[in-house]
């Protein structure tokens, strides 16, 4: 399962982190590769921000190690760091000063960045006018702008953004990730971290799981996604005579409403009274439909979801998953 | 940026120049503190030849300009305003206001004997205050007669005749070279010797034996007074006599502010 | 060296820009103003008593204190400082100099000495606390360690910017007192001559090494010391800010500190180990000025000597720390 390509500009082995008797992260390993966008998926607390801080140096592993282009983030942290942009957390920049400033700032901490490049990245990332105001007044949208803006100052090889999207309206989501794949496309290796499926699913060429400090799985997202079995919602009358039909099919698991509270927002939001939550293998849709519509039961809607990471969880800690 | 420029360049070069200066500062004031060199020229230039000794008087303007110097009475202690007859007759002459008062300092110090008196004379900063003035209030000799109030207090050491006979002789001596000491600074000024009262006046077993002294001291003090131009005693044995209780402090030896007050007027009625 | 120095500048610019030193300059602007004035009252009140001449004036201050010393209600410490005090003024007055010459300079000097403890620790603190932990606080901390700059030199480009302004803050502090006083009470009084070199003996002051200084290369040598005392407070107060992660933590620790030294160089004496102590050794201008250390055995040596040992312990402390320590929020 791991990869020793060449071209992986971090790669990441046997990564520890003990603290006091707890060890919070336990042996997570991986590669990134140029010009591709890797998730990092695991529910809130299961170590992401932990292990993102020590890829870019700011906690010490306990055991493991970090490479940066084949430079070692404890050992060679000037080389490694080099080539690395991030956003740890919330992009937090001086309020004090305006957002020219702040990259000035960070621009002077390291070579080769001059004000021409200062213009580029406030450019690409679309702050315009603005960039000459303080900080103090911009919205969170254009933090987080300012924020990618400062981390590809340096022209990195390694862009790592720590839940990009949260907190952005939907429009500012569409943007971000149009313009995270434009990165990827022109060759830099993308590490994102989320903790909603849907988001990686829509983002991301290759994914890492954690939950509780453990790598759960790495691969590709089609593979690992395919692993969990697509939820379906139907919207049938009568209600009763519905589930009685779907009852009937073994491959197909009603699912209460416990599970259904666990649905991402965006298909929380089409149930209503009449909906009823299945686990359904793709290819039985069309026939359990026909089934439906030949025994009189009228149909108002099919909605095909994204499984939620907590089924997903389910599914591989049930041994369903990779190992 | 252009502010960052400028706000660097000001910066930097002012704390540059701030810090030359201040670790200047410190390594010479460090060193010159810690390696100090022994100044010879001002050692041996003792305080004889001060420069204050040097300065001239101020011309004469037609006040009362008065000074007050010795023990405890000239300080006023027992006084509870702290005026002490000193400022009070300073403020009687002002009433009188036949010229305007100048009260300059109160030189008293508690507990002075004719000794410290002349170890006084030869600071310049007194001499120079004794030079201001024009009215010298002095008041000294109890302490040396009477080992000082404290040792009433305490009940160790009560005044007997021997001891005030033989303390005597070497007071008078002493106040005369004081009297001596005094006129050579100021040439002109009127010296006002205070007399001395019996302050054992209110306590029965002391009164007599306090009596017969300070009579004897006052006799003596009166007749160097009287060898000298421009002096005067002021008698305050009579105040005291009949009603002690009711002029003095609550320590049974300086006088209260009734008594400091009956004082002052004696002076004010001896310069008219 | 470059790459350093830019970030020296940006640390420089920051602590501009977020209005730190502008405050400090504030506040002197509005403080000495109210104690020139405070000062302008007092002497025309002595005027009023001691009409012009000071040496009548100096010549009672003698009396009195060498009144209160024949009292036994005066602790004995007091004794042994107002004897000092006595033999002082009688240098002064031997000499024909006023001790309290009215005037820019003359005020300027007593000002500074009495603000050297804890007034100018205290405008250091305003800048030196908040250099690392406000940076926590913000979160930028992230962004400033990310970089591929190796943690010490981000902290000593930190600890560069804090000692200019040091230097930056005392100079201001001389310079608006003088401006400011000198409005009240004229430019003047470069030249008086300022009496140092006063050895204390226990409670006897040794004279031979007594020199006239002029006023001016007291107020450099004042200065100097000055200065010293506040780059020691600043390296403390930086490690503060190391250790502690919200600003107004590390400002009340070395507020604490600082004024628990001053009460302590006030009751001292009778604890002699105190004397160790970092806080209580921050009156360098004292010695200078020849008054009695607060504890037994000290003097200007082993003043330095003790801040010394105590700044050099808190930048070791201060890059231990901050360059092995996780952050973790």
């Amino acid at each position: 399962m791991q990869q020793t390509d060449g071209d992986s500009v971090l790669r990441v082995r046997g990564l520890n982190k003990r603290i006091g008797r707890k060890t919070i992260i336990h042996s997570i390993s991986f590669d990134v590769r140029a010009g591709e966008i890797f998730g990092f998926l695991g529910p809130n607390g299961a170590g992401k921000t932990t292990t993102i801080r020590m890829l870019v140096g700011l906690i010490r592993p306990t055991s493991g190690s970090v490479e940066i282009c084949g430079r070692d983030v404890q050992k060679q942290p000037e080389e490694a760091l080099k080539y690395v942009g991030s956003i740890v957390e919330n992009p937090e920049m001086y309020p004090f000063l305006t957002g020219w400033e702040n990259l000035t700032h960070f621009a002077r901490m390291q070579d080769g960045i001059d004000e021409k490049r200062i213009r580029e990245v406030a450019e690409l990332v679309h702050l315009g006018g603005r960039i000459h105001e303080k900080v103090r007044t911009y919205s969170l949208g254009m933090r987080q702008r300012l924020g990618i803006a400062q981390a590809l100052l340096a022209r990195p090889r390694l862009l790592i953004l720590d839940e990009p999207t949260n907190g952005l309206d939907p429009k500012g989501i569409k943007e971000m990730r149009s313009f995270i794949r434009e990165l990827a496309a022109g060759g830099l290796a993308v590490f994102v971290s989320s903790h909603l499926l849907s988001e990686i699913q829509l983002l991301c060429d290759r994914v890492a799981i954690i939950g509780g400090g453990k790598e759960l799985a790495v691969g590709s997202v089609e593979e690992l996604m395919g692993a969990g079995k697509g939820m379906v919602i139907w919207d049938a009358e009568p209600r009763t005579k519905a589930l009685a039909l779907l009852g009937r099919y073994a491959d197909i698991a009603v699912i209460d409403a416990v599970g259904a509270a666990a649905l991402e927002d965006a298909a929380a939001a089409l149930l209503n009274e009449r909906s009823i939550v299945t686990e359904t293998p793709e290819e039985r849709v069309a026939e359990v439909l026909d089934r439906m519509v030949r025994e009189g039961i009228a149909v108002r809607g099919v909605h095909r979801v994204a499984p939620t990471l907590e089924r997903l969880f389910l599914q591989m800690t049930e041994g369903e998953g990779i190992e | 940026m252009n502010s960052w420029k400028w706000i660097w360049r000001v910066s930097a070069w002012l704390s540059a120049a701030a810090s030359l200066l201040l670790i200047v500062g410190f390594v010479y004031g460090a060193g010159k503190l810690m390696f100090p060199k022994p100044n010879l020229a001002e050692s041996e230039a003792s305080s004889a030849a001060a420069p204050l000794t040097e300065r001239e008087p101020s011309p004469e303007d037609g006040s009362y300009r008065i000074v007050a110097i010795g023990d405890s009475l000239a300080k006023g202690t027992g006084d509870t305003t702290g005026q002490g007859f000193a400022r009070r007759a300073a403020a009687g002459l002002e009433e009188a206001g036949r010229k305007p008062v100048h009260f300059l300092n109160n030189l008293g110090i508690n507990g002075m004997t004719t000794q410290e008196l002349l170890d006084e004379l030869k600071q310049p900063g007194v001499q120079y205050v004794l030079k201001e003035a024009n009215v010298i209030l002095l008041s000294i000799g109890a302490n040396d007669l009477f080992q000082g109030g404290a040792a009433l207090q305490t009940g160790a050491d009560a005044p007997n005749t021997a001891a005030l006979e033989q303390a005597l002789p070497g007071t008078e001596e002493r106040l005369g070279r004081a009297l001596d000491e005094l006129r050579k600074i100021n040439p002109t000024a009127e010296i006002v010797y205070i007399g001395l009262y019996n302050p054992f006046g209110d306590i029965e077993s002391l009164r007599e034996e306090g009596d017969r002294g300070i009579v004897e001291w006052n006799a003596k003090a009166a007749s160097l007074i009287v060898e000298r131009d421009g002096m005067t005693l002021t008698p305050t044995f009579d105040l005291f006599q009949r009603d002690p209780g009711a002029y003095l402090s609550f320590d049974h030896f300086h006088p209260n502010s009734a008594g400091y007050e009956r004082i002052a007027r004696r002076i004010v009625q001896g310069m008219e | 060296m470059k790459r350093f120095w830019a970030m020296v500048q940006n640390e420089v610019v920051k602590i501009v820009k977020k209005k730190r030193f502008y405050i400090v300059l504030l506040i002197l602007a509005v403080l000495v103003p109210i104690f020139s004035y405070a000062q302008m009252k007092q002497s025309l009140e002595r005027r009023e008593s001691y009409g012009s001449d000071w040496r009548l004036e100096v010549q009672q201050a003698i009396i009195d204190n060498q009144n209160s010393l024949s009292s036994d209600r005066v602790p004995q410490e007091w004794k042994v400082y107002r004897q000092i005090y006595i033999q002082q003024m009688q240098y002064y007055l031997d000499h024909d100099v006023n001790p309290n010459e009215p005037g820019g300079v003359t005020f300027t000097r007593e000002f500074i000495d009495n603000s050297a403890t804890l007034f100018i620790p205290l405008m250091i603190l305003t800048i030196a606390s908040d250099l690392v932990s406000s940076e926590r606080t913000t979160g930028t901390i992230k962004m400033l360690l990310t970089r591929p700059v190796r943690r010490w030199k981000v902290l000593l480009s930190k600890l560069t910017a804090l000692l200019m302004f040091v230097s930056l803050i005392v100079a201001s502090a001389y310079l608006i007192c003088y401006l400011i006083s000198g409005a009240f009470f004229g430019y003047s009084g470069w030249n008086i001559p300022i009496f140092t070199g006063f050895v204390l003996n226990g409670s006897d002051v040794d004279l031979t090494y007594v020199q006239a200084t002029p006023q001016w290369q007291y107020l450099l040598m004042q200065a100097g010391l000055v200065w010293f005392v506040g780059v020691v407070v600043a390296l403390l107060a930086f490690m503060v800010s190391v250790l502690v992660r919200s600003t107004a933590a590390s400002i009340v620790v070395m507020m604490a500190a600082l004024i628990s030294g001053s009460i302590l160089t006030n009751m001292a004496s009778a604890w002699t180990s105190a004397k160790y102590l970092f806080m209580v050794n921050l009156g360098l201008t004292e010695y200078l000025a020849g008054n009695p250390a607060p504890i037994k055995g000290m003097t200007l040596g082993f003043s330095i000597g003790t801040l010394a040992v105590w700044a050099a312990v808190s930048v070791i402390i201060s890059f231990g720390v901050f360059t092995k320590r996780d952050v973790l929020t």
